[in-house]
């Protein structure tokens, strides 16, 4: 379980975060939804460890966050960024995934069956040697994922994985996150602006706006809030907004379920 | 994110002098530095300069003057002198003035300022344009380290792990501005010969010549003392 206990974060003069207070349950699968600059992606790097808030604690599982070592933290929580070129180092793919192990102390065959299972099964092992530049975007963007993945962190935190990807692609990565989810228990938090899929695959939402948690709960708990408050904190699906508009209950999150519904 | 160094659109007098005015005073202030035995009274007048005249307070880029305690400490250490201790606040004092010059000038207020000087179109620009892309490139490195952090990096080779994402970024993006630039016709005025106009009216004004006179002043005060 991840704890957020009144975290407060500014950038000089600018508050980022107020008093952030919140409970992520172990082996959820949540999206931290809200418009931009609302807070979310300094709430995931004060979580990471990244940055440490002025005030207020970041516990998992009843460790503070800022007081691990940093390898200890990297296998607790993973941390994937938004765009996959910051964070390619290695001449090959293989190479690629074998970095994060190589610095926690993983090594030989343990590593390398690690590796080979990763990149099998987000679809890499046929790429291995390849340099990560000549991969495509949505490839780098896998990689990266692998690369985090492959440390085994019982968390995964990740920062708009679905943008700059066409829609196949966007679908292919939260499958993986979910697959993640399910068959490993990681618990895993996207940061992300993609209605739809937060709608299709995460189990729970907390919006943010103006650095502050204003919902949480279900996805269908959190349209339906959003929708009642009538302020827009966040932007509904489409297919949300035409079950609202045809006043349909339980309000069906995807088309699959509109249809069913009929 | 915005960082210490940045500029900060503000109405101060420092910020409304002509870019190459705050040049002339820079330099006068290391000539300062180098002629005076006293160089804290010159660290002393540049964060004065800047808190009065510029509306910044010390307090805004503490972490700067933090980092220059261990910089003046170490180099009085090296010398155990009285020289030591100059050395280190004449670095300190050079320090402050250039972070005062990039705290109150606008990059392509400078960039224009050099091409009224003669400098050409260009040039001008594309140091106006380095200057106004530091800080972006100076967020993606610290991203960059964040990543490694997130894959239990700790060695010392992270300069060297960092350069081939942060260059290969930065070679991108350049395509891509250029290209860019381009197409809202960045080369026309040149190829057709016609005069390109700014928006901004940089030029010296009465201001920027008491400011002239202020620093000569200090400076023939400091040669006769």
């Amino acid at each position: 379980m991840i704890r957020l206990d009144h975290v407060s974060f500014q950038y000089g003069a600018v508050r980022a975060l107020h008093e952030v207070t919140h409970e992520f349950s172990k082996g959820d699968f949540v999206s931290i939804i809200g418009r931009n600059g609302s807070g979310k992606t300094t709430l995931a790097r004060c979580m990471a460890g990244f940055l440490r808030p002025q005030t207020g604690s970041i516990d998992i599982d009843g460790r503070h966050v800022h007081r691990m070592r940093p390898r200890q933290r990297v296998q607790v929580i993973g941390y994937v960024f938004q765009n996959p070129d910051h964070q390619i180092f290695c001449e090959t793919v293989e190479e690629e995934v074998l970095f994060g192990l190589q610095n926690v102390g993983v090594r030989g065959e343990a590593a390398r069956q690690r590796t080979v299972q990763i990149l099998e099964r987000l679809e890499l092992d046929t790429k291995r040697e390849l340099h990560p530049f000549r991969l495509a975007r949505g490839d780098r963007q896998r990689l990266a994922i692998a690369s985090v993945a492959v440390l085994q962190p019982s968390v995964l935190l990740v920062d708009e994985p679905t943008t700059g990807q066409d829609p196949v692609r966007a679908r292919e990565i939260m499958d993986i996150l979910r697959d993640m989810n399910r068959q490993n228990g990681t618990t895993v938090i996207v940061v992300t602006h993609a209605m739809e899929l937060v709608a299709e695959y995460t189990a729970s939402i907390v919006a943010m706006s103006a650095g502050r948690i204003v919902l949480s709960g279900s996805a269908r708990e959190v349209f339906h809030h959003a929708a009642e408050s009538g302020k827009p904190v966040i932007s509904l699906p489409p297919i949300v907004k035409l079950g609202m508009k045809l006043q349909m209950n339980p309000v069906p999150l995807t088309v699959d379920e509109f249809v069913r519904a009929q | 994110m915005k960082f210490i160094y940045q500029f900060t659109s503000r109405h101060s007098l420092l910020h409304r002098l002509d870019p190459r005015t705050k040049i002339a005073l820079v330099v006068g202030t290391l000539a300062l530095c180098f002629l005076t035995n006293s160089p804290w009274w010159v660290l002393a007048g540049a964060l004065l300069v800047i808190w009065v005249f510029g509306g910044i307070s010390p307090f805004r880029y503490w972490p700067v003057l933090a980092l220059m305690v261990p910089l003046v400490t170490a180099v009085f250490l090296v010398h155990r002198s009285r020289d030591g201790l100059e050395v280190g606040f004449r670095l300190a004092a050079m320090g402050v003035t250039f972070l005062g010059f990039s705290m109150t000038t606008d990059p392509f207020d400078l960039g224009i300022a050099l091409n009224r000087s003669g400098v050409p179109y260009r040039i001008s620009f594309l140091i106006a344009f380095a200057l106004r892309f530091f800080p972006l490139l100076h967020e993606e490195m610290s991203i960059i380290r964040n990543a490694l952090r997130a894959r239990g990096y700790q060695g010392l080779g992270v300069i060297a792990l960092t350069a081939l994402p942060l260059g290969l970024g930065a070679l991108r993006r350049s395509q891509k501005i250029a290209l860019a630039m381009e197409i809202r016709g960045f080369s026309y005025a040149e190829e057709m010969k016609i005069k390109r106009t700014t928006l901004k009216d940089i030029r010296f004004r009465p201001l920027d010549f008491a400011a002239f006179g202020l620093m000569l002043a200090a400076t023939l005060l400091m040669l006769l003392l």
